[in-house]
């Protein structure tokens, strides 16, 4: 009887959500296409520097971020789930891997790429006779 | 630990609205950031998910013990750019607590760091737990 008690009031005052369990979660994106890159943008709040990684695998890019965020006392709301964010793009071959660079900022991931040489859109000179 | 009050609520969508005093029909449409509430001996701690803010589009306020968090988020996309895929949001958010006397409203601080706010409110003095020594 004490048991059932205690696991409503856990789950009263959300205490589930403080357990070292991460919900695993695809970031919110956006993929923007600019002249000479892709942008990929992941929206992923709590995740710091530390706990990001950016990396190619398999002609993949992976993001993935996992949130640390360290309480003490008691919990009265507990509405942000631990999330560990993880989101896979393959890359066609217009993209050159090479050239990657990414930057995060106020909780939201930024990485380019570059397109390759040969896939940039280029404008075709057009000759007009000179009658 | 228990507390014999809550010193500090949220309120609900309803008196979400009512705060604000609706003066236009999109405040009351504004999200509500998800939010965690600690408390500790001294202080509660408020935090709120707002990824994406910059220093322009985020405002506390204080007004008649209601603490407000408002955000605005816009979307700003240069020129040329073209969208392939959008599921990130923009619009405004907001989010509202009652604070009772218990709070040193002139001691409260925000900070804002990896797209959460974090609002620390200290308790007053006397609002604090204390232990009391037993004699023996």
């Amino acid at each position: 009887m004490r048991n059932a008690i205690d696991s409503k009031l856990q789950e009263d005052r959300g205490l589930r959500a403080m357990t070292e369990r991460h919900t695993y979660s695809a970031p919110r994106v956006e993929i923007r296409e600019a002249e000479d890159r892709f942008w990929v943008v992941a929206e992923m709040p709590g995740v710091a520097r530390d706990g990001l990684s950016v990396r190619i695998e398999n002609g993949h890019l992976v993001v993935e971020g996992r949130m640390v965020m360290n309480e003490t006392g008691q919990v009265l709301l507990a509405e942000i789930p631990r999330r560990h964010y993880y989101r896979r793009f393959r890359l066609g071959p217009a993209l050159d891997v090479n050239r990657i660079e990414a930057r995060c900022e106020n909780g939201i991931l930024y990485v380019a790429i570059a397109k390759s040489e040969q896939s940039k859109a280029r404008s075709i000179d057009i000759t007009f006779n000179q009658n | 630990m228990n507390t014999l009050a809550p010193l500090l609520r949220t309120l609900d969508y309803g008196m979400n609205r009512l705060a604000d005093g609706l003066p236009d029909a999109r405040r009351g449409m504004a999200r509500r950031p998800a939010t965690d509430i600690y408390e500790e001996r001294d202080a509660f701690t408020v935090r709120l998910e707002a990824p994406g803010m910059d220093r322009e589009t985020l405002k506390i306020t204080l007004e008649n013990g209601i603490l407000s968090v408002r955000g605005d988020r816009t979307n700003n996309i240069a020129d040329g750019i073209r969208m392939h895929r959008q599921e990130i949001g923009a619009g405004e958010f907001c989010r509202t607590f009652k604070l009772t006397s218990g709070i040193e409203k002139d001691r409260i601080e925000a900070s804002y760091k990896d797209g959460l706010l974090t609002i620390r409110l200290p308790k007053a003095e006397e609002a604090r737990t204390r232990e009391i020594e037993i004699k023996f």
